[in-house]
């Protein structure tokens, strides 16, 4: 009736929402300081130890023998890599606006309200379901789905993955049906996707997809071939394999 | 945009090749009495092989033959193992994926010596890389292998030392420079970038796995921080919460103690000041439930979500150039599974 009546999200959702693209940026400027600062502590540890420890962009190959390094000492004098590079005060004092940001950010998650926080837990990492399934048989872009008899379902996962880079709205991965070299077929009905709708994947971000196929009483046995779309990604075809057997062979 | 489907072949693929390799190298020891059997004990409780898996899956990707990457990738197994044996003793753990932990099922002497044996063993394998790829590539990869150990020791000592003294003070940059030395060298950069030497016979360009190597292993290890919190114990392996009785500096724990109110953190600093034999079972609850009131745990998600935000577009800069292959897919596929995992 009311607007707020058509808001999905609890009181305080869009400022956890908010802190949480905040504290989301912390980790990825984080992170990158981080690993700029280990490229340069293991190249230094490489040039002590006289060896070309990496293969640099300069076109040294690394492996075309001698010493990798003009300042090394032939191999003898590097040592054990455990951290006696430089001030370890410097490189803290490097990250200084980093840790402030990170002050201020804990400081502000640290008020968020309840509802808040239920908000984020629900909607990232809280759902204790387990995704990952015993192996299949064999790998490859195919998703194969468990063994299934006539009136069982069969389920299976697989992920899309943003590697664009911008963000990806309102997909929706739907098959049009599945069909057996001899002509029987499973309905478009007979496969559903979950999530059936993705509002929003962000560049780089993945998201998992559970497809299940739900077969009918009177099935013939047989392989049944088809292909996942994802209604807004015209170029992703992603082939899918159900096998419908004789309830008497279905495996445990 | 792609799509790709569970790890789970590949991983039981590359850890089968394992699996049969280690079993292989253990027939060496399997007369020594009170040395094979706990040293070979953890290597066989079923782990997922993460770390050999990631090894091979890359030297194949830069068009390697599997065989060539397998030694390296043995030995990082055996090394894990040697580290976990060794960490569960400092971190008097209880349990090691679902079952007692070596110490506890055959008392700390054997159980360290286990741990020295397979540290040695791993050392030996690697001594096979001379012959299989040619000195200074072995050499390469030896010097590869020194980094990681000293960074990996380090980082355990910089855990365990703040500990001991009651560090309280930390910031999230700490903690990140813990797991990068104590978690990520190990776990996945040094995979990620020695089976790019062996693959790429050392001309690849390395500098690039340490980025995509820390994006994953990062977010791996806040994961498990946080299951160690709220993870299904059956499912995870170790027992629940146990980090908090240990004090462990998690992102978790430094974000509470900046965040909490002066009494609350008060009662959570003489908390960390006691011996965990000194902290009860409802003491370590409440130490729980504030993270909970003060959004440590759902800051902790958000701050990997972050950290592993471009783990997928810094995978394609590090394999930039190779073509697609099922190993490729494997290591993409590996991505969401170590981030978003529940076990």
């Amino acid at each position: 009736m009311s607007g707020q009546d058509r808001d999905p999200f609890p009181p305080g959702a869009a400022e956890a929402a908010r802190l949480a693209r905040e504290v989301q940026d912390l980790g990825f400027e984080a992170a990158r300081t981080i690993v700029e600062r280990f490229v340069e502590i293991f190249d230094q540890f490489a040039t002590t130890n006289g060896r070309a420890g990496t293969a640099r962009r300069n076109g040294d190959s690394g492996d075309a023998g001698g010493s990798g390094g003009s300042g090394g000492s032939g191999g003898s004098g590097g040592g054990w890599a455990y951290g006696s590079w430089g001030s370890e005060r410097s490189m803290r004092a490097a990250q200084s606006d980093m840790q402030r940001a990170a002050a201020a950010y804990v400081g502000m998650l640290g008020q968020l309200n309840e509802a808040a926080l239920e908000f984020l837990d629900a909607s990232r990492w809280f759902d204790p379901t387990r995704w990952w399934e015993p192996p299949a048989a064999e790998e490859g872009d195919l998703l194969r789905l468990p063994d299934v008899a006539p009136g069982g379902r069969a389920s299976a996962h697989l992920w899309l993955h943003n590697t664009t880079a911008s963000a990806a709205v309102d997909l929706r991965a739907w098959c049009p049906g599945l069909a057996s070299h001899s002509g029987t077929s499973l309905p478009a009905t007979a496969v559903t996707c979950a999530p059936e709708k993705i509002d929003r994947l962000e560049a780089g971000a993945s998201r998992q997809i559970l497809v299940t196929v739900a077969v009918g009483e009177d099935a013939p046995a047989g392989t049944y071939h088809g292909q996942l779309l994802v209604d807004g990604l015209p170029d992703v075809v992603f082939p899918l394999r159900a096998r419908v057997v004789p309830a008497a062979t279905k495996p445990p | 945009m792609t799509t790709v489907t569970e790890p789970g072949a590949g991983l039981a693929r590359y850890g089968a090749i394992v699996a049969d390799e280690l079993r292989r190298r253990f027939a060496s020891v399997e007369h020594a009495p009170y040395l094979a059997v706990p040293m070979s004990d953890y290597p066989t409780r079923g782990g997922k092989a993460l770390r050999p898996s990631l090894c091979l899956a890359t030297c194949e990707t830069f068009g390697g033959p599997l065989d060539d990457a397998l030694p390296s990738a043995v030995a990082i197994e055996l090394l894990h193992n040697a580290f976990l044996i060794h960490d569960d003793i400092e971190d008097a753990s209880l349990l090691r994926r679902g079952e007692p932990t070596l110490h506890r099922r055959y008392g700390t002497p054997l159980a360290l010596n286990a741990g020295d044996g397979l540290a040695l063993q791993a050392m030996a394998t690697l001594r096979e890389n001379i012959d299989l790829l040619g000195p200074r590539l072995a050499d390469r990869i030896m010097v590869e292998f020194d980094f990681m150990s000293g960074q990996t020791v380090a980082g355990q000592a910089l855990e365990l030392g703040w500990c001991k003294d009651n560090r309280t003070d930390l910031e999230p940059d700490d903690y990140l420079d813990l797991i990068m030395k104590k978690t990520c060298w190990y776990t996945t950069v040094l995979p990620l970038r020695v089976g790019a030497l062996i693959g790429s016979r050392g001309t690849a360009e390395l500098d690039p796995m340490i980025e995509f190597g820390f994006h994953l292993g990062a977010a791996f290890q806040i994961r498990d921080d946080i299951l160690n919190l709220v993870g299904d114990p059956g499912l995870y392996g170790k027992e629940a919460l146990g980090d908090l009785l240990e004090g462990k500096r998690t992102l978790m724990l430094i974000h509470l103690l900046a965040s909490a109110g002066p009494a609350d953190r008060r009662w959570l600093v003489a908390y960390l000041g006691r011996a965990p034999a000194h902290r009860p079972p409802h003491d370590v609850a409440r130490v729980f439930e504030l993270m909970m009131t003060y959004g440590s745990i759902a800051f902790a998600a958000e701050f990997a979500a972050g950290v592993a935000r471009s783990a997928l577009t810094s995978m394609d800069a590090a394999f930039a150039g190779l073509d697609d292959s099922p190993a490729r897919r494997f290591i993409a596929c590996l991505v969401p599974f170590m981030i978003e995992r529940a076990a």
